[in-house]
C-alpha cells in the first residue's frame, strides 16, 4: 500500500522490485491512506506484508516471520498476507484484553512492543480476514468495487480488495464508512457503488438499529437475533483440511444466533466447493504481468509509480523458493497456460461465466437469509514451517486455508472475520482465536455488522477464554 | 492465496515441460524442488479440465426473450443475393418474422427506425428518444 515517503516492499526482496534493488519509496499516498488522514488519523508505519502478498500464513515475508503475540515466542502464524498489521492490532487487543481480564503482567506488556489501534489492509483470497481469524481481530473484505484500490499493488483486478482491520466491532465501522466510495481513478468501481457523499453512515446505521432494540427490550442473549435470518453454509463445513475443533467451535457459536432468537437454517451451495479452482483459474494466467511486473490494468487506472520490477530470474527462483513458492509456482502455471495450453484463453473466459454462476448461487441462498455464516480458518494456527523446508511442505502448510474466503473475491460478495472463540494448538502449547465469517448480500455491509454487534450481545468471543 | 487440493494422477503435463518453463525465464529449477513444482502444475492442469467439463453457463440477463424470437424461437437469418445488396451493406437478413413484427410497426409511428431485434418494442427507454428519426429493418423488407 503506498503511503508517501515510505519503501513500497510488496513483503518482497528489493532486487525483485527495482533494477537497483531498493525498495521503491512511494510519491503517492494510496487513496485509502489519505482518506484515514484526512479523517484524523496519524500514520504510525506501515506492516509487514507477506511475499508478494502469495500466503495465507506468515512464513514468507523478505521482512521475516510474523508471529501470534497471543503466544509470544513461540513462533505461530498470524495468519497472510496482512500478517503485520494484524500482528499489530493484535498487541493493541491483547493489552485491552488483559485489563479488561484483570491481568497485569509487566514483563508481558513490555515484550509485546507498540501495537497500533487500527489497520488497512489487502485480501485477495483471504488476507484480511485469515489474519484477522488468527489474532482475533475484525477484518471485513467489502463488497468489490466499495472501496477503492488505487496506491495498492494488485494481484488481479477482479480479485483486489483493501479494507480494515479492527480490534472491536465499533471501530471497522467508523472505519468502513471513511473509506468507502467512489475516488474518481479505480476502474474496479462500478455504478452500483456509492460516490463518496452517499456512503452510508455505517456506524450510525448500527446505532440507531441497536438502540431501536434495546428500547423494545430486544437486546439481551436471549432476544438480540429476534429478527434475523441466518444461513449456515453446508459446504463450508465439507472443505478439505478443515478441522473437528475448528468445526465444533464455528457450530457452537452459530447455536448462539438460535438461543438468541434468531432463525437459523441450513442452506446448500454445492459450487462453493469449486470457488477455489474458479479463483485459481480465473486469475492465474494474469497475476505475473499484473503483480510482478507492474502491468498495468487493461481499464485506465493509476498505476503505482517508480516500480519497475526486473525480469524473472534465477534470483528470483533462488529466494521464492527458500521464502515462498507460490509466486514461482503462479509463473509457472502462467507461462504454461499462454504457451502451452492453447485453450486457456477460452477456459478461463469459460470461469468467468461460472463465476456469475457462483454469485448467483449465493445471492439465490441469500434471498431466504440476511447473511451465510462459515469457518474461516480450517485449523488453528500453527507454528511456521523452517525455511531449509522443501516446496511441498510450505505449500501444504497453507493448503486449504482460503477456500471458505477466496470463493467471495471473485463473486464480490462482503464478509467479515470475527473473533468467536478459542482452539488449542495442535501441541498442546495454549490456545489461539478463532473466527467465524459472516457474507452479505453484495453491498449489504449494514446488515453484517448488525448481525455481529447481535452475536456480541452473549459475549466477546474472546472473552470466553 | 488459494491453494487448490494436490491430486494424486497420471502427470497430464510431463516434467520436460517443467523445464523448458523455468529455461524460458533462464531459470534451472534444482533436482530437490522439481518433483513438488511438477506435482503443483499438474494440479493446475487438472483444474483447468475440472472447469472446462462443466456445463456452459451463460448469465440469464442475457438470454433473449422469448417474444423477439418469433414463431420458431429462435432467429433465422440467410445472406443477400449481390442484386438485393448492391451496396454491400447487409451483413445477414433476420427471416423469421417477429412474432411483434407488427407492434414495431404501430409504436414506431414515423418513418425512420433502426430497429435492434433484441430489443422489446414495449421499451420504453429505446422507444421515446428516437422514436422520430430512426430506420425500421423490418418496414424495408415489406
Amino acid at each position: 500500500m503506498s503511503v508517501s515517503g515510505l519503501p513500497l516492499t510488496a513483503g518482497t526482496f528489493p532486487q525483485l522490485l527495482s533494477p537497483d534493488s531498493k525498495h521503491p519509496i512511494s510519491t503517492i499516498d494510496a487513496v485509502v491512506v489519505s482518506r484515514v488522514l484526512d479523517a484524523g488519523a496519524t500514520i504510525e508505519g506501515t506492516g509487514t506484508c507477506e511475499n508478494f502478498s502469495l500466503s495465507p500464513l506468515s512464513f514468507t515475508s523478505a521482512n521475516g516471520m510474523v508471529s501470534n503475540p497471543w503466544l509470544p515466542g513461540e513462533g505461530y502464524t498470524v495468519g497472510g498476507s496482512s500478517s503485520g498489521c494484524a500482528a499489530l492490532v493484535a498487541i493493541s487487543a491483547i493489552k485491552e484484553w488483559r485489563e479488561r481480564k484483570g491481568i497485569k503482567v509487566e514483563a508481558a506488556e513490555k515484550g509485546l512492543g507498540e501495537g497500533a489501534d487500527m489497520a488497512l489492509g489487502g485480501d485477495q483470497g483471504g488476507s484480511i480476514r485469515i489474519p484477522a481469524a488468527y489474532t482475533g481481530l475484525y477484518g471485513l473484505k467489502a463488497t468489490h468495487g466499495l472501496i477503492p484500490y488505487t496506491g495498492v499493488v494488485s494481484l488481479h483486478p477482479m480479485v483486489d480488495h483493501c479494507g480494515p482491520l479492527t480490534k472491536n466491532l465499533a471501530d471497522l465501522a467508523v472505519l468502513l464508512g471513511v473509506l468507502a466510495g467512489y475516488d474518481g481513478i479505480d476502474p474496479r468501481i462500478g455504478a452500483e457503488a456509492p460516490l463518496r457523499g452517499d456512503v452510508k453512515d455505517y456506524k450510525e446505521l448500527l446505532d440507531d438499529w441497536v438502540a431501536v432494540k434495546r428500547k423494545s427490550g430486544e437486546w439481551t442473549g436471549e432476544t438480540a437475533g429476534k429478527g434475523l435470518k441466518i444461513g449456515v453454509l453446508k459446504e463450508s463445513f465439507e472443505v478439505p483440511g478443515l478441522t473437528e475443533q475448528m468445526s465444533l467451535v464455528v457450530k457452537r457459536s452459530i447455536s448462539r444466533f438460535e438461543a438468541m432468537g434468531a432463525t437459523v437454517k441450513e442452506v446448500s451451495v454445492p459450487m462453493h466447493l469449486l470457488g477455489g479452482a474458479l479463483w485459481t483459474v480465473a486469475s492465474r494466467a494474469q497475476i505475473p504481468q499484473l503483480a510482478f511486473h507492474n502491468m498495468p490494468s487493461p481499464y485506465l487506472a493509476h498505476p503505482l509509480p517508480n516500480l519497475n520490477p526486473p525480469p524473472m530470474n534465477q534470483e528470483f527462483y533462488d529466494l521464492l523458493t527458500k521464502h515462498n513458492p507460490a509466486p514461482v509456482n503462479v509463473v509457472f502455471n502462467a507461462t504454461y497456460l499462454s504457451e502451452y495450453r492453447r485453450d486457456s484463453a477460452s477456459v478461463t473466459a469459460k470461469t468467468y461465466m461460472h463465476i456469475y454462476q457462483l454469485r448467483a448461487a449465493y445471492d439465490a441462498v441469500l434471498e431466504e437469509c440476511d447473511v451465510l455464516i462459515t469457518p474461516v480458518n480450517p485449523r488453528v494456527g500453527a507454528r511456521h514451517p523452517g525455511l531449509e523446508d522443501g516446496v511441498m511442505v510450505k505449500t501444504q502448510a497453507a493448503l486449504g486455508t482460503t477456500l471458505n474466503t477466496c470463493p467471495f473475491n471473485i463473486t464480490g460478495h462482503p464478509a467479515l472475520a470475527m473473533p468467536v472463540g478459542w482452539g488449542e494448538v495442535e501441541d498442546g502449547g495454549g490456545k489461539l482465536p478463532v473466527a467465524m465469517q459472516i457474507v452479505g448480500k453484495r453491498w449489504d455491509e449494514e446488515t453484517i455488522l448488525k448481525v455481529a454487534a447481535a452475536w456480541e450481545v452473549g459475549g466477546l468471543g474472546l472473552d470466553s477464554y | 492465496m488459494s491453494f487448490e487440493l494436490i491430486l494424486l494422477i497420471s502427470p497430464t503435463v510431463p516434467l520436460s515441460t517443467l523445464r523448458e518453463i523455468a529455461a524460458s525465464h533462464s531459470i534451472t529449477i534444482p533436482p530437490k524442488d522439481e518433483q513438488d513444482y511438477h506435482v503443483l502444475l499438474n494440479s493446475l492442469d487438472a483444474m483447468v479440465d475440472q472447469l472446462k467439463a462443466l456445463p456452459e453457463y451463460e448469465d440469464p440477463r442475457l438470454k433473449p426473450k422469448d417474444d423477439t424470437l418469433g414463431s420458431k424461437g429462435v432467429r433465422e437469418y440467410r445472406k443477400m443475393d449481390p442484386q438485393q445488396n448492391a451496396f454491400n451493406a447487409w451483413s445477414h437478413r433476420v427471416i423469421s418474422s417477429q412474432s411483434d413484427a407488427g407492434e414495431a410497426e404501430t409504436f414506431l409511428t414515423h418513418d425512420s427506425a433502426t430497429f435492434f431485434p433484441h430489443h422489446h418494442p414495449q421499451d420504453d427507454s429505446l422507444a421515446n428518444p428516437l422514436q422520430s428519426r430512426i430506420t425500421c429493418l423490418y418496414q424495408a423488407s415489406r
